[in-house]
């Protein structure tokens, strides 16, 4: 193969802009402003506003900590977030638009191996000004294609000048335009505790992704940060709202599912954790996409471990909303969610003591448990029954779903008939014969939007 | 029996208030005259009687059941005459019934009204302004059940003094925010954008086309949420930039 051959001249660029992105790393310490950063950068600055906006939307999308959920901002002149969250569009992932998720910069003096945008990365560089990022988000929020604003960036010179990059859109926003939308705020893991106090005081939510869910991995793929380092940010934020008001900024965090070898169990637990300890109110998981070739992180051929984040989404659901610990759902004997059943169907299988449960006297707590009973179902039937006993035909008719619920339930002390009440026998029944056929991702998901699990 | 009215609000109150006067049975009920030789009740609407009853049941049914017989009664494509009036009975017989899911007039209007409140909630994230040359914000719509007046009090709360025109092409109606009034619509012309529209749009269907995850791409899922009806006036589905991307 020539030397020019596409492939080959790949390979050299490749070699060549992590030589020259390495040289500028060990020498960003004297570098003056953003632009200079880029000087000598084989790869241009992004010139215009479109081009800006692909790379840097292209190189946020990987974060999946945002949507938009009720806060007010008093006083505003523009906007107004909506309590239950507005979805403006879906990309060809299917996955809501609310927010306007754009890194204010996606170069990079850290090394995280996960992520794209680390600073050896041979790809297209750009930054947004404040100026630029505030007109764009009022523009679309006007025209109504968005809730507001995600504000994240790569680590530009220090920790604190970054910080300053988006506190100064942030202020732009709330100050001149009197916007009183979502704006959701990355913050940034080791500035310093007065920047935190000023973007709290402003933003709707902030988040700190601690991205691999134990020290150990941290410590390997992500170099710079720490557990510690970034849940700073986090407890920071949170004494900083509470000594305020008694209600504290929501915020929230990320896990990358399936990069590193913890297991549910592991990733359940830290979720729990943090939940019981109300510092978070929403923790998100990301199935890894190997972007990078790093001995230490899955082949970039191995396609992103959907299935097992969708059942943590699962789980989660239940940590949040249905009462359930995380040992309940997973342990030390049994550190994996099962793919083929939901972690509520999972864990009734494996206490089938519990059940059936009488439909028209268990309490709402008991219900909630039920295997395909989510909260709607419970309280249609809670509703329902104040009328007159249930039985199996009006469940169907109320529009409760009994694909899974039939196993685990009796109506007027009735059980169906067909199968007996035993592991073995439920799952049969529930995965069918010839499990050859996987559902698809889109079931799943439906599932999962509709919360009920 | 047969009965017709004229399709409005206004029109099936008064026929509720003439089931109750008349004693009226009906079996089927028609927005428009059916070609028929049968004999056929028609009611006429009287504002007098619509308000009569309207005050009936605000007086008797709990606001929320009230605000479920408002939507149903924007549902304006449906059939929902003999359910809805199945459900004003079955509420001025006892108002408690109302609270019954095992009736089955209780599940359809419940039913209606949510899928009513759907429609209203996502057509909050749906709608597209554009800015014309006076700067006034405008946006077309398309629905399958009347909304405008609900969308356009959304709007004028998001959009705060920033003037705007919600126009329902289909139903020729249009929410004006200065007046908080919904008009008819005679006749629209093809409005004239401003200069930065077109520079808007264009970030707006970069940012859309790059945010989605190769790796992920699910286009039933997209179609789920985003049903085709609704991309008429999207401009992120236009032409190139439909629901996959390319580089
Ligand atoms: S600090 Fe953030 S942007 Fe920079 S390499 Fe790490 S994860 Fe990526």
């Amino acid at each position: 193969m020539g030397a020019d051959s596409p492939t080959m001249r790949g390979v050299c660029e490749g070699v060549l802009y992590r030589f020259l992105a390495l040289k500028l790393q060990r020498f960003h310490f004297e570098i003056k402003s953003l632009d200079t950063f880029f000087l000598g950068y084989t790869a241009p600055m992004a010139k215009t506003l479109f081009e800006k906006m692909a790379i840097l939307s292209d190189s946020a999308k990987y974060d999946v900590s945002c949507s938009s959920s009720g806060s007010d901002q008093k006083g505003a002149s523009l906007g107004k977030s909506h309590a239950s969250g507005i979805c403006h569009s879906f990309s060809a992932d299917g996955r809501c638009i609310s927010l306007l998720k754009v890194l204010m910069t996606n170069a990079c003096i850290y090394e995280c191996a996960y992520c794209i945008n680390r600073a050896s990365n041979a790809i297209p560089r750009a930054a947004f000004t404040p100026r630029e990022l505030a007109d764009i988000t009022i523009d679309f929020y006007k025209r109504n294609y968005i809730e507001g604003l995600f504000l994240s960036s790569g680590i530009v010179k220090s920790e604190n000048h970054t910080m300053g990059l988006l506190l100064q859109t942030l202020e732009i926003l709330r100050f001149e335009y009197g916007f009183g939308g979502y704006i959701h705020v990355k913050l940034i893991p080791g500035c310093d505790t007065e920047l935190i106090e000023k973007v709290v005081a402003l933003a709707s939510r902030v988040s700190s992704n601690i991205e691999l869910p134990s020290s150990h991995s941290l410590a390997l793929l992500a170099p710079n940060k720490t557990k510690e380092k970034v849940m700073q940010p986090l407890r920071a934020a949170r004494d900083i709202s509470l000594h305020k008001t008694s209600a504290p900024i929501p915020m929230s965090t990320q896990l990358i599912v399936g990069a590193t070898p913890e297991s549910d169990f592991d990733i359940l637990r830290l979720s729990s954790a943090l939940y019981e300890k109300a510092l978070l109110k929403r923790v998100y998981y990301s199935a890894y996409i190997p972007i990078n070739d790093n001995a230490l992180l899955p082949s970039t051929l191995t396609a992103p471990p959907l299935l097992r984040e969708h059942r943590l989404y699962q789980a989660d659901w239940l940590l949040r909303f249905y009462g359930f610990r995380a040992e309940e759902l997973v342990d030390e004997a049994t550190r994996k969610l099962d793919v083929d059943l939901d972690p509520k169907t999972f864990w009734a299988l494996r206490h089938l003591e519990h059940f059936p449960v009488e439909i028209n006297t268990a309490p709402k707590e008991v219900l909630v448990r039920i295997p395909g009973i989510g909260v709607r179902g419970a309280l249609k039937i809670l509703q329902a029954r104040k009328f007159r006993a249930l039985d199996h035909a009006m469940l169907s008719r109320l529009g409760v779903s009994l694909k899974r619920a039939n196993y685990f339930i009796t109506c007027k002390g009735v059980y169906q008939k067909e199968v007996p009440l035993r592991e073995d026998h439920i799952r049969r029944a529930l995965l069918g014969p010839k499990k050859l056929l996987q559902p698809s991702l889109f079931d799943w998901y439906q599932g999962m939007v509709g919360g009920e699990v | 029996m047969i009965v017709v009215y004229d399709g409005t609000a206004e029109g099936f109150l008064s026929l509720v208030f003439e089931v109750y006067a008349h004693k009226l049975s009906p079996t089927h009920i028609f927005k428009s005259r059916p070609q028929s030789l049968l004999q056929i009740h028609e009611v006429r609407s009287d504002e007098t009687h619509a308000r009569r009853v309207l005050e009936g049941m605000k007086r008797t049914f709990s606001p929320l059941h009230v605000r479920e017989i408002q939507q149903v009664l924007l549902c304006d494509t449906l059939a929902f005459e003999l359910p809805l009036l199945a459900y004003v009975n079955l509420g001025f017989k006892d108002p408690k019934n109302l609270y019954d899911p095992t009736q089955e007039s209780v599940r359809t209007v419940q039913n209606w009204a949510r899928v009513y409140g759907r429609m209203v909630h996502r057509m909050k994230g749906f709608v597209r302004f554009e800015e014309l040359e006076e700067g006034v914000f405008y946006a077309k719509i398309q629905t399958d059940y009347n909304i405008l007046a609900l969308l356009g009090h959304h709007f004028v709360e998001r959009l705060g003094a920033q003037g705007f025109i919600l126009h329902d092409v289909e139903r020729g109606l249009a929410f004006v925010s200065q007046e908080r009034e919904i008009y008819a619509v005679a006749h629209a012309d093809v409005p004239q954008v401003s200069e930065k529209e077109l520079t808007c749009k264009g970030l707006w269907q970069t940012f859309f086309s790059h945010v989605a995850i190769q790796n992920r791409t699910n286009p039933k899922l997209q179609q789920a949420f985003v049903p085709l009806k609704y991309r008429t006036y999207m401009s992120e589905f236009e032409g190139r930039y439909s629901s996959t991307c390319k580089h």
